[in-house]
């Protein structure tokens, strides 16, 4: 009797307690939304990007939600006062285009200004183009990752520039892709009702064609410091095996862009934040500073970096069946027109 | 033993403290970079570098053309708390000099001074002006970039009320009145340095002026009309799509009398005509499906032949010639587009291949220079070139194409086109330039229909009547425009 009487006490002391536990609400200081600029004007001619948002607290997906910034006057403008407007884009709002054909000067020093709908205004610090530095051979091979407690390792394709680097000159480098597509490969004959799980072949489609946004987040930088005037190789682009993009062709277009120093310090200071591991010898966090400018308040943080460079690209087929290494496929079973954005038909420009 | 070793070692760090020097305070201020030099402006960015947080009772930047900055311009930007930047602005400026900037600060009573930078002020230009037509009292945009404050615009020798100066880089203005010549250099004027722009502004011009009014108190739509040494004939067609329109009433500008001419065919509406040929169209009003007249005749003076029935049925088909050829676009008895031509030599019909839209009564057509010109749907000038039987797009019509149904009228190099349904606009094409002009608003009720149009002497006489939804009675007007008058 004493056991159960103890017994009931213990549970209640138990049940006491745990009606006590409180959860913890974790208090986030609202962050301050800031004008944040990114974008880039190139010696390539075409219609350059300068994307406008405003930053926010960071957390869960509905802790905050970076905001385009819409409806503002945005322009560039080089040394001799010649002004270029751009357009916001009809489809994409906060992004602002130059007009269709638009190309930098190499050599000529252009600042960004913005004028926003609340009249503030702000400008960024001069840039200097630089020289387009002709892209030399590109090799590209697959690699592999070994990963703890898997069979399969990662892989992806590496591609390696050549890069006749000029001696006449301080060079920064900065590799980027866009304009990346592949074929996607579906196998519709193999079909399944969903209900039934009983085949229900379909007639169509086998290949589609899938643009996408990859190669980006890392980022591909250089400086000459240790190669002036000479020859050498540079891993320029990383692109990850999903099992998909190479199983046949995958397209890109590879940028070489030749930035300025104070860019190239930029997107170092970036590269080591986001390359961040947790390791002891990781550098410790710091705030980095773009080039914008505030002309209504000098001490207001603006983010991001308005770029201008030299450009080269090389349109680039990559054919599956050359890579030493490839994830194991993974298959559709179905129209391949199901795959979001897929499209049946190849765009005008594909000629691989 | 051990109790004094340890006052011993507390007593070494404390004096160790005791003997840490103060630093001194280390403030001064940069100049750190021109951010922006235009006509008339210099924006700089400096910083003040301190190791405390100093109060700064003034700072800014001084502007001067000398070097030893003997009589600088003071930009203060008063007070500031703590380091940082700043940016300062210089506005009023001389164009194209170079000027010495530093930054400066006061603090505790002294002034401290940053690095000398050199900068030049620049040159205004222009890209270009937008439009480059129009009548006194219009907007227009210079675009360009430098654009001092104290910039003036002159169009001849008037001066232009600016409305707005954007970024230095656009000037919004007001076009000052028509006043002695109808086309008008435009004149830049900064600090007392002028430059002019390549291309003059065009005043809009032409006058209308009412000359006779049609002799029968009717309303004419869906007509014919031609015009030869005897006068302009304008008949057929219906009175208020109720009833047909017999005959032709001829116009003699010299005499400027009327005079009725009879037609031996049969009356009819939605014909093709030229000042030649007329055919087709509807035998008779009222009926479903339309009844088509195939009759088709050639005019000559006040007299008409007949000659053999046309070999497709016409309906609002649109007809030009080139040379002694006749070519007829569309017809709206068929859906797809047609194109046919008839050769006056042997009298034989043709079809060509189709036009790259259906042409027909709705568009604007005409003949230049040995080629047919039609104004698409689309705004496009197409051009057929006989000998190759080919279509190309030459150019873009500006101005609104209402609801179809438009006049193009060839005065020497020139030809008029607009006047469309619904539309008063008319615009000058001159085909040598392939440049367009905005003519003045033709008077009337905006929701007319052409009824004529002619040329005679270099000046058009135009006919329009008041849309049919209209109801109440209004004559039909004839007015000759002067495209050069003002």
């Amino acid at each position: 009797m004493r056991k159960i009487i103890l017994s009931l006490l213990y549970v209640g002391i138990f049940l006491g307690l745990g009606a006590c536990v409180d959860p913890y609400e974790v208090e986030i200081e609202s962050g301050a939304q800031l004008l944040t600029v990114d974008g880039m004007i190139t010696t390539d001619p075409g219609r350059h990007s300068i994307k406008l948002t405003r930053s926010d607290t960071y957390g869960s997906v509905f802790e905050g939600l970076i905001r385009p910034v819409s409806l503002a006057t945005v322009l560039v403008r080089n040394q001799d006062g010649v002004v270029t407007y751009l357009t916001e884009d009809s489809e994409v709002k906060g992004n602002y285009l130059t007009p269709e054909g638009f190309a930098a000067k190499a050599g000529d020093t252009y600042t960004l200004q913005i004028q926003l709908q609340d009249g503030k205004t702000y400008t960024s610090l001069p840039e200097t183009v630089g020289n387009p530095v002709p892209m030399g051979n590109i090799d590209y091979y697959s690699v592999e990752f070994p990963v703890e407690g898997e069979l399969e390792p990662e892989s992806g394709v590496r591609f390696v520039v050549d890069v006749e680097d000029p001696s006449d000159e301080n060079n920064f480098y900065y590799w980027r892709t866009e304009n990346a597509m592949f074929e996607v490969n579906a196998r519709p004959d193999l079909y399944m009702d969903r209900e039934t799980r009983a085949p229900a072949p379909k007639d169509c489609c086998f290949t589609c064609y899938l643009a996408e946004s990859v190669g980006n987040r890392s980022m591909f930088i250089a400086t000459d410091d240790d190669f002036n005037g000479l020859s050498t190789k540079v891993t320029a682009m990383f692109i990850p095996d999903d099992g998909l993009r190479f199983i046949t062709t995958f397209r890109m277009d590879l940028r070489q862009l030749t930035i300025s120093a104070s860019a190239y310090r930029f997107l170092r200071l970036v590269k080591q934040q986001t390359e961040l591991s947790g390791s002891v010898f990781d550098p410790p966090p710091a705030n980095i500073r773009g080039n914008m400018i505030s002309l209504d308040d000098p001490d207001e943080v603006v983010l991001g970096y308005f770029m201008v460079a030299g450009e080269t690209n090389e349109r680039m087929y990559i054919h599956g069946a050359d890579l030493d290494y490839r994830q194991p496929l993974s298959l559709i079973a179905d129209d391949c027109r199901v795959v979001v954005g897929a499209e049946e038909n190849p765009p005008s420009d594909w000629n691989p | 033993m051990k109790k004094f070793l340890s006052l011993g070692i507390f007593v070494v760090l404390l004096l160790g403290w005791a003997c840490t020097e103060e630093e001194d305070e280390n403030s001064f201020v940069v100049t750190e970079q021109i951010l922006h030099a235009s006509g008339d402006q210099i924006r700089v960015l400096g910083r003040v570098i301190s190791n405390s947080q100093i109060q700064v009772s003034d700072h800014g930047f001084y502007f001067s053309l000398d070097p030893s900055f003997s009589s600088p311009i003071v930009v203060s930007l008063g007070p500031k708390e703590g380091p940082g930047r700043f940016t300062g602005l210089a506005e009023g400026l001389e164009i194209h000099q170079l000027y010495y900037v530093k930054s400066f600060m006061e603090l505790n009573g002294e002034i401290l001074e940053g690095n000398v930078m050199e900068v030049n002020t620049l040159n205004s230009f222009i890209e270009s002006i937008s439009p480059l037509y129009g009548e006194g009292g219009d907007e227009i945009i210079i675009s360009g970039g430098n654009f001092a404050a104290d910039t003036r615009v002159f169009f001849g020798t008037q001066e232009a009320q600016i409305i707005d100066i954007t970024l230095e880089s656009q000037i919004t203005l007001t076009v000052p009145a028509l006043k002695d010549e109808p086309s008008v250099s435009i004149k830049l004027v900064t600090q007392g340095e002028e430059q002019v722009f390549y291309e003059n502004f065009e005043y809009q011009i032409g006058t209308y002026e009412l000359v006779t009014t049609f002799p029968e108190a009717i309303r004419l739509y869906d007509n014919v009309f031609y015009q030869n040494n005897s006068g302009l004939y304008i008949g057929l067609g219906s009175r208020r799509r109720i009833e047909s329109y017999y005959g032709f009433q001829k116009y003699d500008i010299g005499s400027d009398q009327w005079q009725k001419v009879s037609f031996p065919g049969n009356a009819r509406s939605y014909s093709f005509f030229t000042d030649h040929y007329i055919g087709g169209g509807t035998a008779e009003r009222g009926n479903n499906p339309t009844n088509i007249d195939k009759t088709f005749w050639k005019i000559d003076g006040d007299n008409f032949t007949r000659l053999a029935d046309l070999p497709f049925e016409s309906l609002e088909s649109k007809a030009f010639e080139i040379g002694e050829d006749l070519y007829v676009l569309g017809t709206k008895m068929e859906e797809d587009a047609s194109f046919r031509k008839y050769d006056a030599s042997t009298g034989s019909w043709t079809s060509l291949p189709a036009p790259p839209d259906n042409f027909n009564a709705e568009n604007a057509v005409f003949s230049y220079g040995g080629f047919g010109y039609v104004i698409g749907k689309d705004f496009n000038l197409w051009r057929f070139n006989p000998a190759s039987i080919s279509w190309d797009a030459i150019a873009t019509y500006p101005g609104s194409l209402g609801q179809g149904y438009g006049m193009a009228q060839v005065v020497g190099d020139k030809v008029y086109i607009g006047l469309y349904r619904r539309s008063n606009q008319m615009w000058e094409l001159d085909m040598e330039t392939l440049t367009w002009k905005s003519k003045n608003l033709m008077p009337g009720y905006p929701q007319s229909i052409l009824v004529g149009n002619f040329e005679k002497d270099g000046l058009l006489y135009i006919m329009r009547v008041p849309d049919i939804s209209l109801v109440t009675d209004y004559p039909m007007d004839m007015y000759v425009f002067d495209p050069n008058g003002f």
